[in-house]
């Protein structure tokens, strides 16, 4: 009997040991989970508020505003494209000439990665060409090289949209 | 208004078809408001990828068919809506459990937050790149032509909008357009802040079948509205209604391996098909999840042969008349062709671009708050998971996260593009799938391995006991 004792109150410690690592375990799953999900709730609120600003900022724009976002530089919609299709047979590379203010707007980011080059200028802005056409040279394009090699303009509404064969 | 009117009745389209489909399985899942969501989601994909095979063929799917489609649904008695029941199913119940009044606070605030997000589409001006360069893009093209008869698919200046991405959201999203009438770039992204507050609320809807409910909306709520995903939606990127399409195939995937039920293996099958239907990324995610879920240890109920049958359909339908048609108008991959994975020559010549791939990834997963969040979830998750002797879904799970984190860093270590570049262009947005499936599958992990533990303590582990409460 002597000899037993001690072996049960080690097991015995060792089941307390078993149980309490169990318990710790269940108790850190669900804490972990709980803040998880917490955090989540607040990061979404947070995000919920920033966006209900953007909504506030975005009703308050007039349409001049809207026209000028990055989708629709210069006044065209530019996923409008479609009226420029019956020019595109033996256009390689096309350009849309923009105001040299316009330069600024982040769509010329997206057009220098997407569309190889876009500029696009309104038609009444026509004699400002010039202008628009230093501020490609800045960019490297020689916009007159590329005109000398053959070049149309359209006019659709109010824009003009200039469309230059590759060089 | 009038604008209003017509996407109601289209939305309500959706529902009606996605519900006349799914009704009967999901009747029995899930309470009234996920089931609805569950319906506009399956609604979705259905017509969505009915759109995109006819633009193939150069017809677009009229507003009033699809309205049609939707009557007949309804005429028919396939549709169930049992007003009551569903009714009955938003009643605050009396005996409301501390986790039950979580779940339902959770809940709550998934659609609060998806209206915000709704109106915050509506209202604002497309302003995100790809946005508009790529979706709007297209989605107009397909408004105004009806079909794909447009250099916007076929010239090569229209190349970097990705010619080779596949049609689900721009048909969907030029369905919506036809709705109202004309191309309006403000409108055109609430198709995908919609569908994404759907596919959230699905997910919680699925999820709660094997895990703590509360959890399961915690989650749903994370994927939906943590700031790194939130934005994309409004900037009309695809990429987060893609990653929860992702994670409703994966999670129906691991039900079907536990329970090996049919309705889990055909949700899977649709929701797999909907995401190869979606973005070239979407193809390789969902065909890794079928290899995954197809080498894995299988439960006795679950059928292998129906299983490849079933999926094998689904993404063949999705993916093979799309590559046919960009193989015949010789549209090529933009970013890189797989055939250089066999090129010994080029994957040598570029080899030092696989440790800068593989680190920025996982700079992306686990260095951004929002995705770290999830992320970690993830990990903590599978590390229950494996301490309590699951193996089946966290062996699938390990198998998809490893095999697409793979085929990701491949198609950076293959690209044509500067390195640095793609990945700024594109890193933060890929790593949603993963982020999001490894979280969605902790919950069950979690839950489980709460479960086994206590149920050990108690001494009377038996299977199949979860409480979920």
């Amino acid at each position: 009997v002597n000899n037993i004792e001690p072996q049960q109150r080690a097991e015995g410690r060792s089941a307390t040991h078993r149980d309490r690592a169990r318990f710790v375990t269940v108790v850190t799953l669900i804490v972990w989970a709980a803040c998880s999900v917490a955090i989540a709730f607040a990061a979404a609120s947070l995000e919920a508020i920033r966006l209900v600003k953007g909504i506030h900022r975005d009703s308050d724009l007039t349409t001049r505003d809207k026209l000028s976002s990055p989708a629709r530089a210069g006044g065209l919609d530019l996923t409008d494209f479609l009226f420029l299709q019956r020019h595109l047979a033996g256009v390689k590379r096309f350009y849309l000439v923009l105001p040299e203010g316009e330069r600024q707007n982040p769509f010329l980011g997206g057009a220098a990665r997407n569309f190889t080059l876009f500029f696009l200028f309104p038609a009444t802005a026509v004699d400002r060409i010039s202008e628009a056409e230093a501020a490609v040279g800045l960019d490297g394009v020689d916009l007159r090289a590329l005109r000398a090699a053959g070049d149309r303009i359209e006019h659709s509404g109010d824009i003009s949209v200039q469309l230059l064969r590759s060089p | 208004m009038r604008d209003g009117l017509a996407l109601t009745l289209l939305s309500a389209s959706y529902v009606v078809i996605g519900h006349a489909v799914a009704g009967r399985v999901t009747r029995q899942w899930v309470p009234g408001i996920g089931r609805l969501a569950i319906a506009y989601v399956v609604g979705c994909l259905i017509i969505g990828l009915t759109a995109s095979y006819l633009a193939l063929g150069g017809v677009g799917l009229s507003f009033w068919i699809v309205l049609v489609i939707a009557l007949a649904a309804a005429v028919k008695g396939t549709l169930c809506l049992d007003l009551r029941a569903f009714a009955r199913s938003l009643k605050v119940r009396r005996s409301l459990t501390a986790s039950g009044a979580a779940e339902m606070a959770l809940v709550t605030a998934i659609c609060v937050f998806g209206v915000i997000l709704v109106i915050a589409a509506a209202v604002g001006p497309l302003t995100g790149e790809d946005g508009w360069a790529i979706w709007g893009l297209k989605a107009h093209a397909l408004f105004s032509n009806g079909g794909v008869q447009s250099p916007v698919f076929t010239a090569t200046a229209y190349e970097r909008s990705h010619t080779d991405y596949p049609l689900l959201f721009p048909a969907l999203e030029a369905l919506e357009l036809r709705a109202i009438g004309r191309f309006d770039q403000s409108i055109i992204d609430t198709q995908i802040a919609v569908f994404a507050t759907s596919a959230s609320l699905a997910v919680w809807s699925v999820l709660r079948l094997a895990s703590w409910r509360w959890l399961a909306a915690g989650v749903a709520l994370a994927l939906l509205g943590l700031p790194a995903c939130a934005p994309t939606v409004t900037w009309n990127n695809v990429d987060v209604p893609l990653a929860l399409m992702v994670t409703l195939a994966a999670v129906l995937l691991a039900r079907w391996l536990e329970v090996g039920d049919r309705a889990s293996l055909w949700g899977a099958a649709l929701f797999l098909a909907g995401a190869a239907a979606t973005k070239n990324e979407g193809q390789l995610f969902a065909v890794i999840l079928v290899v995954a879920a197809a080498i894995v240890p299988h439960s006795a109920c679950s059928n292998r042969r129906t299983f490849v049958t079933t999926c094998g359909l689904a993404l063949g339908l999705a993916i093979i008349p799309w590559r046919i048609w960009l193989l015949t108008h010789g549209i090529r991959n933009s970013d890189f062709a797989f055939s250089h994975l066999l090129d010994l020559r080029i994957l040598e010549a570029r080899s030092g671009r696989v440790g800068p791939a593989g680190a920025r990834l996982l700079a992306e997963l686990f260095g951004t708050a929002s995705l770290a969040l999830l992320t970690g979830l993830g990990v903590s998750g599978f590390l229950a998971a494996l301490a309590t002797g699951q193996r089946r879904v966290p062996a699938f799970l390990a198998v998809w996260t490893g095999g697409s984190f793979a085929a990701l860093v491949a198609a950076y270590w293959i690209s044509r593009w500067p390195l640095e570049a793609h990945l700024d262009t594109s890193a933060s947005r890929i790593v949603f799938s993963l982020a999001f499936v490894g979280a969605a599958l902790s919950t069950q992990f979690i839950t489980r391995a709460a479960a086994i533990v206590a149920e050990a303590d108690r001494g009377t582990l038996r299977s199949g006991s979860v409480s979920l409460e």
